[in-house]
């Protein structure tokens, strides 16, 4: 007989069982680095990024059309736990040929917070939305023409695509000129209004989780708190987990778990990791566009005071 | 205790048994009575036995193979009927469910699922794309199929084979599952729709540039079914008749594609034809239950109450069984529809069988 790994219906650690957790964020707001830092305690294990919001999304839609059968019960109820036996499967395996023993299992993706899985535990990396917008169009520049092509809508990436070509051969265009990285109206809107809409999906779905009858528990964790204080912010989050911060091992430069890096080159995956680094790029008109779309999520993040930033 | 035990009281004990000593032929022509008198939340408790001591964990595990699980001492089996909209996967479903060791429902529409499984295993910077982890998700992809066709199937305990129907292309769903489709010309399949839609109160399922015409339609059709002309709804509409004779045809392409390789890797295929069905249904339906193993002797007998007669020996136009007739379309599509048709799934006519070439 095949057996799977048994499916656990129970989310926290015990014993026998590893708990659960997810990591969730916008992309280039420190969901490596967190990963990274929980990973540092001997009885976690994160990996990533498994994108499970795919399945979610199709289970969603599977149980929300009235007329189907699988809207229905008892096939609703059935598909959303074996939804949740597939990702502990998933999640498992990959955790435990990293760390054998590990009493939580992580998944870090880059993607919204959902409520997903009762029980289970959740951190959100939130980050400022104006150094995530520097941060990302670095990325897809790094990444280059077919990323950029595949992965941003066709109205927003012009801007991108005439950039990213010379990018490789002059990286180092943009500390000349820095005012062109974000020179394009589409462009500006359209990753303010990504960074809008996750952080409004997020702070609800926070919501959600935290229902008593959800049974979840969520932990905000900013960047710049961990830029400030990184090993304040990684025993936070340990003890979200209910673990002992004095078993884990501290930051270091080799396990990418300390604030910033050595590096500023920005062909690089880990390209600078700094707070406040979108005062060299946005420009007043830059800086108009963002605020048009994002600036009242910025204030309510906390990230400005008002629209005058 | 879950909520299927919450729900399983004396009563719907009672209405089980009575419902499963009942032969299918009986129990259809008692269904629209049932339907009028026990109210639809006891309903469906009787369509949902009880758990068993090992609750609903039967399906998630497999045995021999992916689409085969131990279910206490039985082992039961997983397969799929699959094929174009108004083309007999009902009539195939119904007959199906004759045997008393075969149980089919539908429509789970699975696609929706297994696009996503896709895309969480073959995007390459998703870690369920790497060797080892892709085959635990693709495992646990099928863990939910399987669990959602057996908690919808539990109402026949004799069933060994249990299915899914859905009107779709041949597509694996389960590894090595065995698979059913059925192909139906695309002029009768044209015809039927188009009815089809005139019968049904909701535009969910009409694309958005046809509802305009479907809406103006229909008044005209309730009021005087047997004499609405279909060709004043949209069979006359040139978009909509381009529109489904081409998802006909990338249904029939999507197949024909589909099938050389999942019979390279030992997926056992039956292709059956409704017009087949029509002329030679013994010999269709002894085929039918071959393919499955099972003995053609232990079924019913194909019958009208049961759905299961070619035709429906009259024509109903307010029903879901409104004709099923073979060649209709003869009588009914003018030359600019024929065209269209042409135009759109006139090679996949000629793949299918249905035409010697354009000249029809």
């Amino acid at each position: 007989m095949h057996t799977l790994t048994e499916p656990t219906r129970t989310t926290s650690a015990t014993a026998t069982r590893p708990g659960y957790f997810f990591v969730r964020g916008h992309p280039r707001s420190g969901t490596n680095w967190v990963s990274n830092l929980l990973n540092l305690h001997p009885a976690v294990s994160c990996t990533g990024e498994f994108h499970f919001e795919t399945i979610y999304n199709a289970v969603h839609r599977t149980k929300s059309i009235p007329w189907q059968i699988t809207g229905r019960e008892p096939i609703r109820t059935e598909l959303e736990e074996a939804f949740g036996d597939m990702v502990r499967r998933c999640v498992s395996r990959a955790c435990r040929d990293h760390k054998p023993d590990a009493a939580w299992h992580g998944d870090r993706t880059p993607s919204d917070l959902l409520c997903w899985m009762p029980g289970a535990r959740y951190v959100w990396v939130l980050r400022d939305g104006r150094d995530v917008a520097v941060s990302w169009t670095f990325h897809q520049l790094r990444k280059g023409r077919e990323v950029i092509e595949a992965s941003i809508p066709a109205d927003a990436s012009g801007h991108l695509l005439r950039l990213c070509d010379g990018f490789a051969e002059d990286p180092e265009r943009f500390v000349r000129e820095p005012e062109l990285l974000l020179g394009d109206e589409a462009w500006v809107r359209h990753v303010a209004g990504t960074w809008d809409r996750r952080y409004r999906s997020d702070t609800g779905a926070a919501r959600e989780i935290e229902r008593p009858e959800f049974d979840g528990e969520v932990l905000a964790v900013r960047y710049e708190d961990l830029h400030a204080d990184t090993e304040a912010q990684r025993d936070r989050m340990l003890e979200f987990l209910g673990l002992d911060p004095a078993e884990s091992e501290p930051p270091s430069a080799e396990t990418f778990t300390r604030a910033g890096y050595d590096s500023t080159d920005p062909t690089k995956y880990r390209r600078q990791g700094e707070v406040g680094d979108w005062k060299k790029y946005f420009t007043d008109q830059a800086r108009a566009w963002y605020h048009d779309v994002a600036g009242d999520s910025l204030v309510r993040a906390g990230y400005a005071k008002d629209e005058h930033w | 205790m879950n909520a299927l035990e919450h729900r399983d009281t004396q009563l719907t004990r009672l209405l089980r048994s009575a419902k499963n000593a009942t032969p299918e032929g009986l129990r259809s022509m008692l269904r629209p009575v049932v339907r009028r008198v026990v109210p639809e939340d006891i309903r469906a408790s009787v369509h949902e036995p009880p758990v068993g001591p090992e609750g609903l964990a039967a399906a998630d595990r497999w045995v021999d193979n992916h689409y085969t699980i131990r279910d206490g001492g039985t082992l039961r089996r997983f397969f799929f009927l699959c094929g174009c909209f108004k083309s007999g996967t009902n009539w195939v479903q119904n007959l199906i469910n004759l045997h008393p060791h075969a149980n089919v429902r539908g429509e789970f529409h699975f696609e929706v699922l297994r696009n996503a499984v896709d895309q969480l295993t073959n995007v390459y910077w998703f870690l369920g794309s790497k060797p080892r982890l892709r085959e635990v998700a693709l495992d646990g992809s099928e863990a939910m199929i399987r669990r959602m066709i057996y908690a919808s199937t539990r109402d026949k305990p004799g069933a060994t084979w249990l299915g899914d129907r859905t009107p779709n292309p041949l597509r694996t769903m389960i590894r090595g599952a065995p698979q059913i489709i059925i192909t139906r010309d695309v002029r009768d399949v044209l015809v039927s729709w188009s009815f089809h839609h005139m019968r049904v109160d909701t535009e969910m399922g009409i694309a958005v540039p046809f509802r305009e015409c479907w809406a103006e339609a229909r008044p005209r059709f309730l009021a005087d079914p047997d004499g609405f002309n279909p060709l004043d709804g949209l069979l006359g509409h040139e978009g909509w008749v381009r529109h489904h004779a081409g998802h006909w045809a990338q249904i029939c392409r999507a197949s024909r594609e589909a099938l050389p390789k999942l019979q390279e890797e030992g997926t056992p295929v039956l292709e059956l034809k409704y017009e087949q069905l029509h002329a030679d249904l013994d010999g269709e339906v002894e085929r039918l239950y071959r393919f499955l193993d099972l003995d053609p002797a232990l079924a019913e007998a194909p019958s009208e109450a049961t759905k299961t007669r070619p035709g429906f020996g009259r024509e109903d136009r307010k029903s879901f069984y409104r004709k099923g007739a073979v060649g209709e379309w003869e009588n009914v599509l003018p030359e600019n529809i024929r065209g269209i048709i042409k135009e759109c799934a006139g090679e996949e006519m000629i793949a299918a069988g249905y035409a010697q070439d354009l000249n029809w």
